[in-house]
């Protein structure tokens, strides 16, 4: 259709660049759509923080939850589409699910959507925390991946960092949206300190020249319940002179605990967790140097989480930030 | 052993649907983020007949408490 008061010659000028410019592909739109999606709810969330009235917070609340269900059901409609890869729909849902895990996070620690802060009808467990720590995992995977397959030099790397780089973005920006610049902040570096902690230390772990043990261990990220009631951010495995039959009984445990066996490793024999070391990480700005506070903790996970369940090994490993990006550059380029 | 992807937090549909049922009393008053994220992934990742009712019991319950 021809707009009015326009010249053949702009019309024609506009239909040629229209018909050249390439349109954004349905994937693109929708990790738009996903991330405009989350940021408008980060800013409701804001909203409803401060509240003293929970009945009337939670009240408020409710057209923030319907908005999430809308954009998963769009999404879901359009993840139908036969233009979406089956790799470009996987990040679809990967990226929807970051998003929704962070607003989890955000909405823990605003306190809002939370009527009694720790208390849950499985006692000592808390789903928001666990949640909270299976996000956090996931996106420690997603680096370890990437810095894994860098080395490798496998093809889609690039989309894969800009993937990567997509993900802290939006999460920074739900951040901010829902509690303001200065605390955003504070938030978003919290939780993706965790990340990178645990993938520097993954990392460190699995390259003998990088760890103080000298060895190359197996490193498995436990179930985030694990993470989440025992603090436990990684399980070292000494393969080395392993016997067999100790073998099947670690990879049986692991097995378990990864389907929410939260026990399984506790209860492993004497012998087999001769060969499991259990690891904190602690990711700091600044020095690695440990405060009192570290000390203290670090005694406390030893005795609480490791010795007194049975684990002579384990590690309470301080990094700092400086040192985790190069330790994560460095599996890059391996 | 123990592969890096570990399978996500899911819920079960006897799960899935105590929580709606839950949330019909009482508009997710007792329910926590945690509990909501699991129930939307659930509805994400589940698209059997008897799924799609849970979400659409959800639906309209969420439609009714934000009158």
């Amino acid at each position: 259709m021809r707009g009015a008061g326009r010249t053949d010659e702009l019309q024609q000028r506009i239909e040629r660049d229209f018909d050249t410019e390439t349109p954004p592909s349905t994937f693109e739109q929708s990790l738009d759509y996903v991330r405009d999606g989350f940021r408008q709810q980060a800013r409701a969330l804001q909203q409803l923080t401060g509240m003293n009235d929970r009945r009337e917070q939670r009240q408020k609340a409710l057209p923030l939850l319907a908005r999430r269900k809308t954009v998963q059901d769009n999404l879901l409609v359009t993840m139908q589409k036969e233009s979406i890869t089956d790799t470009e729909r996987a990040q679809i849902v990967e990226f929807h699910d970051f998003a929704t895990g962070f607003l989890n996070f955000i909405s823990r620690e605003l306190n809002v959507f939370y009527q009694q802060y720790g208390i849950q009808d499985k006692p000592g467990i808390s789903v928001s925390s666990i949640v909270a720590a299976e996000t956090q995992q996931q996106l420690s995977e997603l680096i370890i991946t990437n810095a894994q397959e860098a080395s490798r030099h496998e093809e889609g790397l690039a989309r894969k960092r800009v993937f990567e780089d997509r993900v802290f973005n939006l999460l920074r920006e739900m951040a901010i949206q829902a509690a303001g610049k200065t605390r955003g902040e504070h938030l978003y570096n919290t939780f993706i300190n965790g990340a990178y902690g645990v993938a520097a230390a993954y990392l460190s772990y699995s390259n003998p020249s990088e760890n103080k043990f000298g060895k190359s261990f197996k490193v498995i990220i436990p179930s985030p319940y694990l993470d989440a009631i025992e603090q436990t951010d990684l399980l070292l495995v000494d393969e080395g002179n392993m016997p067999r039959e100790i073998h099947e009984e670690i990879t049986h445990a692991i097995e378990t605990l990864s389907e929410g066996g939260v026990h399984a490793v506790n209860n492993l024999s004497k012998e087999a967790k001769s060969y499991i070391y259990k690891v904190q990480v602690k990711l700091k700005y600044g020095s690695a140097e440990m405060t009192e506070e570290d000390m203290t903790n670090r005694d406390r996970f030893i005795s609480a989480r490791c010795k007194s369940l049975g684990f002579d090994n384990s590690d309470y490993l301080v990094l700092n930030y400086d040192r985790a990006k190069a330790l994560i550059e460095r599996a890059r380029k391996e | 052993m123990g592969s890096l992807r570990q399978p996500p937090l899911k819920i079960d549909v006897d799960e899935a649907r105590r929580l709606v049922e839950q949330f019909e009393k009482d508009g997710g008053a007792n329910l926590d983020s945690g509990e909501d994220t699991l129930l939307v992934r659930y509805f994400r990742s589940n698209q059997d007949p008897e799924a799609l009712a849970l979400a659409e019991r959800f639906d309209q319950a969420l439609r009714r408490w934000s009158k």
